[in-house]
């Protein structure tokens, strides 16, 4: 099934390039959306037994030997989300089919969304946590490539890799943490992991996981001090930020930390950070919304409150607040997707997006004024629509809260109060008063009519809140652990809630009254808070490149020697800590000495000393002769003919190159500074000193007869020849003659190719 | 019948060669020639792949003289990846070729030089002995060397300088290595010093002169701090060459030292244990490091190499089965993948104005297949997944996990995210931003050719493929690492006797 | 006499790489061509020096009379002395192309460095 619905989305995702070229730009978007109207009617045979709490498992082996399956696990918090993220696709992509109408690349646009669409339905109903974490990094690729859509502006370039560092990097430690959850607890099925919470609470990485997989979470949802690229990834098409904002995307942490709940929560390690980072989240989203004038800037900065929200709820983990967290996160699905779906409408009559603008919309926009309306009273939580519901459900999570309630609950009370102001500002503001001096453009039916859904659905839930009861109860079981019971009603009764939450209202009101956007100046206070995470990040970013250039100039660019040196410095440094391992100093073994080999020896020494102080290249390759034949003359003591011979021919060949090459060469002169040259003198005796140990220790060692004893032996009788070392050379190891006439066959080539006069250019 | 197909990957590269030196000044004939020797060459190494996981590890005794006293060669697991992956970088670059370096070199021995050295490197591959190794190294740096300076530019000369002399350095400390082990051991046949060593109370002693090759192997493969020939030349010969070195080359050098640490020096746990856990980490940072800061795409992706060699060590230095496995895998994996980038950036820079990211611009809206062929090895390489890389990354990062090296993990992950970056560096520069305006003295744009399309294609594919079938790639992987953690069924199969 | 010529060897090493490091094209490939006489001479002291008959079997011997050296040093030096013929023969063209192209013989100029 999970494999069925990639294959059908990929392959749908690779047709879009192909449906722009013969379809008419706007039927691109009514193609796209079949596939989220497939995934929702796929799910209706099971839907039944979900509800009844029997998660629909299937199981497809992919890389059994990686513990990659491609599992489906769809229980109620994954259909929840099934259905959030299909419905709303269902509304985005048939926006976008118009939205993006005039765009000659709607191909490829839609190819982006498509293709993020599949990555993420798949993370929320993969019953394997590796496949969970394939479909997580192509949410971060694919909303990479979205987010800089409009790639021509260095800004959305900017914002998008932002974006894909933040969530890459917190998918790599995601990446770690699963793969010790893993073995913590010997699966990578949830469905098995589901059952062993206890062991994996108890095992030593559970610190480690808990920590790496909230790094995961909290990265994707753009939770404080991550959460700058949120605002940033408004460099999006609209459509892309109302689906990214509302659905998916940034509602994948908190789809992890409610999935993981039953596995790695109710401990400090998880309900502190989630707590703490959620509230802090939270208010400082909401405390900022009211200051943004552009739509999509406000909305952001509310996704981040309510994100915020969200996290905090899951690691309060009480069965209230699961409860709230669920319907939280159904409401501002919908709210979130029509008041940004709104925006993009208001964007495209009006060609702006600033609320200090926009006004006196609600005569040429009406039908758009209801959508917005709706949108806003739900965010503002005003019964009958389901943001009410979310907002009493939240409010009673908190004041039953078991922890820390005297900071949360005023938290989270200031929180809603900048909630209503941004809803004001976002849904209802630019359709009152005065219309201003802007044109307003007809607009096609769909643009005011898609954002409408969702906004209806909110009322709907809002009035038969039974409707999202059973789903409700079955996910919050599945993200509880064990089962309990929900009621989801309008009217609880005169409750604490209530008032608190009338209270909140009237505080709302007088602060829409106030006006906040009279204080909003570009260089304003709140204005430079909001860049610090991300000139922070920047600033990181900008210092690992500068680390990065340091590091590139010490490895690149450099003269040979520096090089040479370093390499050789290296070696030294081996060699040194090998040889301290083996204990003990190698001690020459001392034998008779023997004056003329002495002689030989001296004579090598001086020739080589000689070329190293020569002043002219005759003198150097006189000296250089000297060297060669003193070795042949050793290879001539010690019985090697054959080779006492070739090296004085070889020798004299190499000479008489060298002498042809350098004669165009100019006389030797001092190039090097003093200081270079002990250094050098340093580094080469070290080494020369290494060397000779090692030829002492393999003197001392000899483990076995070697193998020359044997062609010794068979030379004769086997190979017909009495000189050994022909017989070896031409018969025992012929692959290595073989391959040494390679050699010289291929240097001749290279040789003429590089003596070859270059034609003239 | 198994002597002579071990003899193949040799001989089919030097009859291939042979016989473009003879038509070199035919383009067509000798450009036809190039290619098919590099498909015949292919058709054999992975006959030679589907025996070796037939019959097992393969041996060919040359002159029929056993082990240790004549040249084996061998083609295990481990080899015979290594060698059908050759075939086809051989066959995918030579095609390329045909449009891009060929029409500059078909005249100057290209496709002989190119076939030495795919004949060095296969050689490499399943050399027996210590020595015959030296000698196919030499091989294929002779060839190297002729290859990279084609052009006399003086560019490519002055890097040349830089490589050949590193090099050279690299050839003698292996040969004094050679020396001295044979000194110790008196033997050069791999098998039988694996053997002769783990009999040996002096192992320690001997095993000192592992440095030698930890060294000149570690120079071949781009370790740190030994790399500095690679990005000094790699940038400057023609793309398809610098394709073939940067699949090829420095991963014979990895291949020699996972040989030699599995094989031979086995005995002290304590000196690799210590040093190539660092040398690993160390390499991977330096490499992305030096990647991050280039604006050069062809330096980019050279420093890449290295960073890539570092994750490949890590598997080594941690030495469990999973972490040879994936080492094994990563090497399958990069080489596919790194060819593949370096043709692309010669289409690139076709298709643009010459490599430098400041001049590039606005692909994605000319050339978008491309684009798309550049997003799948750069993703790959960066292990997004479902691609190859991740796979890679996966098995090493999680090998490194069950063997607790924090350090070497938080180091593998931490490089991931700058190799994310230098990637989309590319990306953004080269397709997303706008095309610069440009001088008149820059390079013009060229078309490209069909030849170069295909062989990049068929690498991307295989990229998803070896992401798809990551089942039966780490299968392979897995018993690959197997022979090579428990070298008696090799011993076995060289020396004769039980295993 | 092998601790003697251990020496030497090293010697002749350290020679090569100081060489080596020098900023001279020339003194390149004249350290090189040292260092591949150190490395010959490393497999030749090695392997244990043996004063006697040279690796030729008599006529009428089935093998070898005793004393005698190590054959495979021999053949191995053989090999590699050809082998870096062939290869320094190129770096030789190479250095003259370069310097021939380049128009200096100092390597960091060479390398654009000063």
């Amino acid at each position: 099934m999970l494999l069925l619905l990639s294959v059908v989305g990929f392959g749908l995702a690779a047709s879009m390039p192909l449906g722009a070229r013969f379809l008419p730009r706007r039927g691109l978007g009514y193609l796209a959306a079949i596939f989220p109207a497939a995934v929702l009617a796929a799910t209706i045979p099971v839907t039944g037994s979900v509800l009844q709490g029997v998660p629909y498992v299937e199981h497809f082996a992919w890389a059994p030997s990686l513990d990659l399956s491609l599992s489906l696990y769809l229980d109620g918090l994954s259909l929840l989300f099934v259905w959030l993220i299909s419905g709303i696709a269902l509304v985005v992509f048939t926006y976008a089919g118009i939205y993006m109408a005039g765009s000659q690349y709607a191909g490829r646009f839609f190819t982006y969304l498509v293709l993020f669409t599949v990555s993420m339905l798949g993370l929320v109903t993969a019953g394997n946590l590796v496949s969970l974490f394939v479909f997580w990094e192509l949410t971060s690729i694919t909303s990479y490539l979205l987010i800089g859509f409009k790639a021509h502006s260095a800004e959305s370039r900017a914002a998008a890799l932002r974006a894909l560092l933040v969530t890459g990097g917190g998918g790599l430690a995601l990446l770690a943490g699963i793969l010790l959850l893993g073995s913590a607890g010997g699966s990578m099925e949830l469905s098995v992991l589901l059952e062993r919470g206890d062991i994996i609470q108890a095992h030593g990485s559970y610190v480690a996981i808990t920590i790496l997989v909230l790094l995961g979470a909290l990265t994707k949802s753009a939770q404080a001090p991550f959460h700058f690229w949120l605002p940033g990834a408004m460099a999006a098409p609209t459509p892309v930020s109302a689906f990214l904002h509302s659905a998916t995307m940034v509602k994948a942490g908190v789809y992890l930390v409610a999935r993981l709940n039953p596995v790695l929560g109710g401990t400090d390690w998880w309900t502190l950070p989630l707590v703490t980072i959620g509230a802090f989240t939270m208010i400082m989203g909401a405390l900022r919304a009211p200051f943004k004038y552009d739509l999509k800037q406000i909305l952001a900065y509310s996704t981040l409150s309510v994100l915020g929200m969200l996290m905090m709820l899951l690691g309060l983990g009480h069965d209230k607040a699961v409860k709230a967290a669920l319907v939280v996160l159904a409401a501002h699905g919908l709210y979130k997707a029509s008041l940004f779906l709104t925006a993009g409408t208001l964007d495209t009559a009006t060609g702006s997006r600033d609320v200090r603008e926009l006004a006196g919309l609600r005569g040429p926009l009406r039908p758009l004024f209801i959508t917005g309306l709706l949108g806003a009273v739900s965010m503002i939580g005003i019964p009958p629509l389901a943001g009410f519901l979310a907002k009493e459900t939240l409010l009673e999570a908190v004041l039953s809260a078991q922890f820390a309630q005297a900071v949360l609950l005023p938290v989270t009370a200031v929180a809603g109060v900048g909630l209503i102001v941004a809803a004001w500002s976002a849904g209802v503001k630019p359709f009152l008063g005065t219309p201003g001096s802007m044109d307003c453009r007809p607009i096609s039916p769909v643009l005011w009519a898609a954002p409408l859904v969702p906004a209806v659905f909110g009322l709907v839930l809002g009035v038969f809140p039974s409707l999202l009861g059973p789903l409700v109860q079955t996910a919050a079981g599945n993200v509880a652990g064990t089962p309990f019971e929900i009621k989801l009603a309008l009217w609880h009764g005169f409750t604490p809630a209530l008032f608190l939450s009338a209270a909140m209202l009237a505080a709302g009101v007088l602060s829409v009254a106030a006006n906040p956007l009279r204080f909003v100046r570009e260089d304003a206070l709140p204005y430079l808070r909001s860049l610090h995470a991300s000139s922070l990040f920047d600033s990181g970013f900008n210092l690992a490149m500068k680390l990065a250039k340091r590091t590139a100039g010490l490895l690149d660019g450099r003269s040979l020697s520096y090089g040479l040196s370093i390499i050789l410095l290296a070696f030294l440094m081996l060699g040194g800590i090998a040889l301290s391992r083996t204990g003990l100093l190698p001690v020459p073994q001392l034998t008779r000495f023997d004056w003329s080999e002495a002689g030989i020896g001296l004579l090598i020494v001086a020739g080589a000393l000689v070329v190293l102080f020569a002043r002219s290249m005759l003198v150097a390759a006189a000296a250089l002769g000297a060297v060669g034949f003193g070795i042949a003359m050793l290879f001539f003591f010690y019985g090697a003919i054959d080779l006492a011979i070739t090296q004085i021919l070889v020798e004299t060949l190499m000479v008489l190159l060298f002498v042809l090459v350098v004669y165009a060469f100019p006389q030797f002169k001092r190039l090097s500074s003093g200081a270079h040259i002990a250094r050098d003198a340093l580094i080469a005796g070290a080494l020369g000193l290494f060397i000779t140990m090692m030829i002492w220790i393999a003197g001392v060692v000899q483990i076995q007869e070697p193998i020359s004893e044997f062609h010794a032996r068979a030379s004769v009788p086997e190979a017909y020849g009495r000189n050994i070392v022909n017989v070896t050379l031409v018969d025992f190891r012929a692959l290595d003659t073989f391959g040494e006439i390679i050699v010289l066959m291929i240097a001749a080539l290279g040789v003429t190719a590089l003596m070859k006069k270059r034609k003239a250019a | 019948m198994i002597d002579l197909l071990l003899f193949l990957p040799i001989t089919v590269p030097l009859a291939t060669a042979l016989l473009s030196v003879i038509v070199r000044d035919r383009a067509r004939t000798s450009a036809f020639v190039g290619v098919v020797g590099a498909g015949v060459l292919l058709v054999v190494n992975l006959v030679l792949l589907v025996r070796v996981q037939d019959l097992g590890i393969l041996v060919a005794r040359p002159g029929n003289w056993d082990a240790p006293f004549g040249i084996t060669l061998v083609a295990d697991y481990l080899s015979a990846a290594m060698l059908a992956i050759t075939g086809l970088i051989g066959l995918a670059v030579s095609v390329y070729a045909l449009t891009d370096t060929a029409e500059r070199y078909r005249h100057k021995n290209f496709f002989a030089l190119f076939h030495f050295l795919l004949m060095g490197v296969c050689g490499a591959f399943l050399a027996g002995d210590l020595f015959n190794l030296y000698v196919w190294f030499e091989v294929m740096l002779i060839s190297s060397f002729v290859l990279l300076t084609l052009d006399r530019s003086r560019e490519q000369l002055v890097g040349a300088v830089q490589y050949v002399t590193i090099n050279l350095v690299s050839s003698v400390i292996f040969l004094a290595g050679l020396g001295l082990l044979y000194g110790n051991t008196g033997t050069l046949n791999m098998a039988d010093l694996a053997q002769k060593l783990t009999l040996s109370e002096d192992a320690m002693l001997i095993l000192s002169s592992s440095v030698f090759f930890l060294i000149a192997f570690g120079i071949k493969a781009g370790l740190f701090p030994l790399f500095f020939w690679l990005p000094g030349s790699y940038h400057t010969p023609p793309i398809a060459v610098a394709a073939l070195f940067s699949g090829l080359l420095t991963k014979v050098g990895v291949y020699a030292l996972i040989r030699s640490f599995t094989l031979i020096f086995t005995q002290d746990q304590g000196l690799t244990g210590l040093l190539l856990p660092a040398i690993a980490g160390a390499t991977m940072v330096a490499g992305v490091l030096g990647a991050v800061a280039q604006s050069d795409i062809r330096k980019i992706l050279s420093f890449h190499i290295i960073s890539q060699i570092g994750y490949m060590i890590m598997g080594l230095a941690l030495m469990t089965p999973l972490a040879l496995a994936g080492s094994i895998f990563y090497l399958i994996h990069h080489i596919v993948v790194k060819t593949n980038l370096f043709l692309i950036a010669g289409m690139i820079a076709r298709a643009g104005r010459g490599f430098h990211l400041s001049k590039l611009g606005g692909l994605l809206n000319a050339k978008p297949y491309l684009a798309l062929l550049f997003l799948i090895p750069a993703f790959s390489l960066a292990g997004i997944p479902p691609l190859s890389g991740f796979f890679s990354k996966f098995i090493i990062i999680r090998a490194g996990l069950e063997t607790g090296d924090i350090a070497l993990v938080v180091t593998a992950l931490v490089v991931g995210v700058l190799t994310l970056i230098s990637m989309t560096k590319i990306w953004q520069e080269a397709f997303w931003k706008a095309q610069p305006e440009h001088d008149e003295d820059d390079q013009p744009k060229k078309s490209v050719g069909v030849a170069q399309w295909v062989p990049v294609a068929a690498l991307a594919v295989i990229t998803v493929i070896i992401g798809i079938a990551a089942e039966p790639v780490m299968n392979f992987a897995e018993t690959a690492a197997t022979q090579l953690l428990d070298p008696a069924a090799y011993i076995a199969a060289v020396l004769g006797g039980q295993p | 006499m092998e601790a003697f010529w251990a020496v030497i060897t090293g010697l002749l090493f350290s020679a090569g790489i100081f060489l080596m490091l020098r900023r001279h094209l020339a003194k390149l490939i004249l350290g090189l061509i040292l260092l591949s006489n150190a490395a010959n001479l490393v497999i030749f002291s090695s392997g244990g020096l043996v004063k006697g008959h040279p690796s030729i079997i008599p006529p009428g011997e089935a093998t070898l009379p005793t004393p005698h050296g190590d054959s495979l040093p021999q053949v191995l030096i053989l090999t590699a002395i050809v082998i870096s013929f062939g290869v320094l023969g190129y770096f030789l063209t190479l250095l003259r192309s370069a310097h021939k192209t380049a128009g200096t013989e100092d390597l960091e100029q060479l390398r654009g460095l000063k």
